[in-house]
């Protein structure tokens, strides 16, 4: 299945492992994030189609065919 | 040892001035900046003055740390009763005016009185002036005061901190500018010096600073720069700075935009980090320059930009705003693009310009403004009112006008420089006004970060968001569910934080241990993360005793109507509010205090503060 990934980049350029992307049926919220090799601790918020999923729930929402994720490195206000 | 041991009283009624030494108790249980520099304003004043009165006193504190070369050691603290807000205020700044301060021998000036004419303070290290700035500085700009001043004194090496016609003139957002670009922005601090005649405060240094164990305390600094150096979040700062945020607020749904009607904002590519990047078509440059650091900081997260020569804001000033100048921080573009609808990044970079030239605290300026385009789209704010500018949200051109008229309080810039509350209840519209205390919002809304609304509403200086926020929680999810202990740790931490003279944003790169090792070494007697937590503890404590003597109570911890009634339209709270009556009770059960917010007797004998 195809996911429309977007990693929010904090430098203004487009990050690379943004756009759609082909993944295996069944992967979960988590998954995604162990495809773009993103380190589990260091990933904030992730959206599926706008809506956040929390971190506990992560490991069992299954995505599904044309889910749009949104991923947010971490980052403190100022 | 790192502190000084001496403070400056200034009596500007009698125009004269003493050296006092610092009461070194205070020191010990406050640290410096924010947390002595509140001690000694609840001390000495009665909380309930009239913060533009002669009554209220007026504090420039530094940090231990400011000025002796650790990492990050260069900020410093205006602490007063806040003309914005009438709760107790306390901003913090950068730039290079603070270690110059601490190095020309001195931890701390308290003003009191008023003077009887605009006077300026000049201090080379133990010579201090009290001089006349009428016919000279006054009615300047705090460009042209920078500038003039080094002039008389003969020496480019003094460093000031300033208001501008803004100060001056009562503007109720006014704060003090150092170094050109770095302010003491908020709660209303640089309407306070205005009250009492001061222009500004000249220094320059020669002197230094000692520390308890030069040796381990130089292993310190080194290690602490190294550490946050190789960490990804100082590097991140310094390539992008805080505008970092923009695009995350966007993506997440918290970005106020049009007076926070709406969570996301249209016009964003047109205002965020890559915006700033972008060559320009007609001039081939790009707004940002390059970056710049405060005192003895590495990161150097400060943005420094170039004004598009052809834009309509300055083709007509003489190139006076196109050199390169202090850039657009976020919570200045949150406040001057999405929260006015305005997409323009070179009309938002002016007007933030005009910021600095004028003393105007930018957040608070483009809170206000939002209100106004929003009671002027409603049709309680007219053509009339403003004397023909129509104020639309989205226009570059009202943004720009609203900054020139406020900058020096001329015309409608007089009712934009009420602050949003006021200019909203004038208006008849009181709940269109996005402030907590009297004081406008920062740039995140409420709605989608629950964590944030707690510290809004609770906030002792009003809305604010560096007084400790939740931002991993916020980001996380949109439930109120365990906010309270982690908006209560924050603050704690960000009140003993801001009493070091370290700025906030080296606190994550180099860790607590860091923290540790610098002061330790830095101070006498013993510092550990026990000891630094109650004291902030104690200091949240304190500024909540001064705001409850100065008559406010449970019913000001509150978010607007609009935050606690009105769901989100889109993005992650999409059909939410804040739900800060299912968190406040819960936090003030965390602090030790009782359901009406008042510390309970043994939580201030617990501080030290029974
Ligand atoms: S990180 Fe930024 S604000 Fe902090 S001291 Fe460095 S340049 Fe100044």
């Amino acid at each position: 299945m195809k996911l429309d990934i977007r990693v929010v980049s904090m430098s203004g350029a487009s990050n690379e492992a943004s756009g759609v992307r082909e993944v295996p049926d069944g992967t979960t919220a988590n998954g995604v994030i162990e495809a773009l090799n993103l380190s589990m601790e260091e990933t904030y918020a992730l959206m599926v189609n706008d809506m956040p999923v929390a971190i506990p729930d992560r490991d069992s929402h299954v995505l599904e065919d044309g889910d749009k994720v949104t991923i947010f490195p971490p980052i403190k206000g100022g | 040892m790192a502190w000084q041991g001496k403070i400056l009283r200034v009596d500007l009624t009698n125009l004269s001035a003493v050296e006092e030494p610092l009461n070194m108790a205070w020191a010990e249980d406050y640290i410096g900046q924010r947390g002595l520099g509140s001690k000694y304003l609840m001390e000495e004043i009665d909380p309930k003055v009239d913060p533009e009165s002669p009554d209220n006193k007026l504090i420039f504190a530094t940090g231990p740390m400011t000025g002796t070369g650790a990492s990050t050691g260069g900020r410093w603290s205006v602490i007063t009763k806040g003309a914005l807000t009438g709760a107790i205020a306390c901003s913090n700044s950068g730039g290079l005016w603070g270690g110059e301060l601490k190095i020309a021998g001195w931890d701390m000036i308290i003003f009191e009185g008023r003077a009887p004419r605009p006077v300026y303070l000049y201090i080379q290290d133990d010579k201090v002036e009290i001089l006349d700035a009428e016919g000279f500085i006054w009615g300047r700009t705090v460009w042209e005061t920078e500038d003039m001043v080094r002039q008389r004194h003969h020496n480019p090496d003094i460093k000031l901190a300033s208001i501008g016609v803004a100060g001056e003139q009562g503007v109720k957002y006014a704060c003090v500018v150092n170094d050109r670009d770095r302010a003491a922005g908020r709660s209303g601090v640089g309407t306070v010096m205005g009250s009492k005649n001061l222009k500004t405060v000249a220094v320059r240094g020669t002197k230094g600073v000692a520390v308890n164990d030069p040796k381990a305390f130089l292993t310190a600094i080194s290690t602490a720069s190294a550490k946050l150096n190789a960490t990804d979040d100082a590097k991140r700062r310094g390539e992008i700075g805080t505008m970092a945020m923009m695009d995350v607020n966007q993506a997440w749904g918290s970005l106020p935009t049009r007076n926070c009607r709406d969570i996301q904002f249209e016009g964003v590519d047109n205002i965020n980090v890559a915006a700033m990047k972008r060559i320009r078509k007609s001039d081939g440059k790009s707004n940002l320059k390059t970056n710049k650091a405060c005192f003895a900081c590495s990161i150097a997260c400060g943005r420094v930009s170039e004004i598009d020569p052809n834009h309509f804001s300055v083709r007509d000033k003489g190139g006076k705003y196109t050199g390169a100048e202090g850039g657009l921080e976020y919570e200045g573009a949150f406040a001057l693009g999405p929260f006015c609808g305005v997409d323009d990044i070179e009309a938002a970079t002016y007007a933030q310009a005009l910021c600095n030239e004028h003393s105007l605290d930018p957040i608070s300026f483009g809170v206000t403004l939002g209100a106004a385009m929003e009671m002027f789209e409603i049709g309680a704010i007219t053509l009339e009112d403003t004397g023909g500018m129509a104020l639309n949200f989205g226009s570059a051109e009202a943004l720009c006008w609203a900054a020139e008229v406020t900058g020096v309080a001329e015309g409608f810039g007089r009712e934009l420089g009420l602050g949003s509350k006021l200019l909203c209840e004038k208006y008849g519209h009181p709940d269109l006004s996005m402030t907590v205390k009297g004081q406008e919002f920062a740039g995140y809304d409420p709605r989608a970060m629950q964590g944030m609304g707690l510290l809004y509403a609770t906030s002792n200086r009003g809305a604010c968001h560096l007084r400790g926020a939740a931002w991993t929680e916020d980001y996380t999810d949109v439930s109120p569910v365990g906010r309270a202990p982690v908006v209560k740790t924050a603050q704690d931490g960000m009140a003993m934080y801001d009493s070091t003279g370290l700025c906030m944003f080296a606190r994550g790169g180099f860790g607590n241990d860091k923290l540790i090792e610098q002061l330790d070494a830095g101070l006498p007697g013993e510092w550990n993360m026990d000891r630094l937590n109650l004291t902030g503890e104690r200091i949240w404590n304190l500024e909540r005793m001064f705001n409850l003597a100065a008559g406010m109570t449970r019913a000001d911890d509150t978010l607007p109507k609009r935050m606690l009634e009105e769901p989100a339209k889109t993005g992650a709270a999409a059909g939410k509010v804040n739900e800060l009556a299912v968190m406040l009770p819960e936090y003030y059960e965390q602090r030790g205090w009782t359901t009406d917010g008042v510390p309970k007797p043994e939580t201030l004998s617990r501080l030290g503060l029974g």
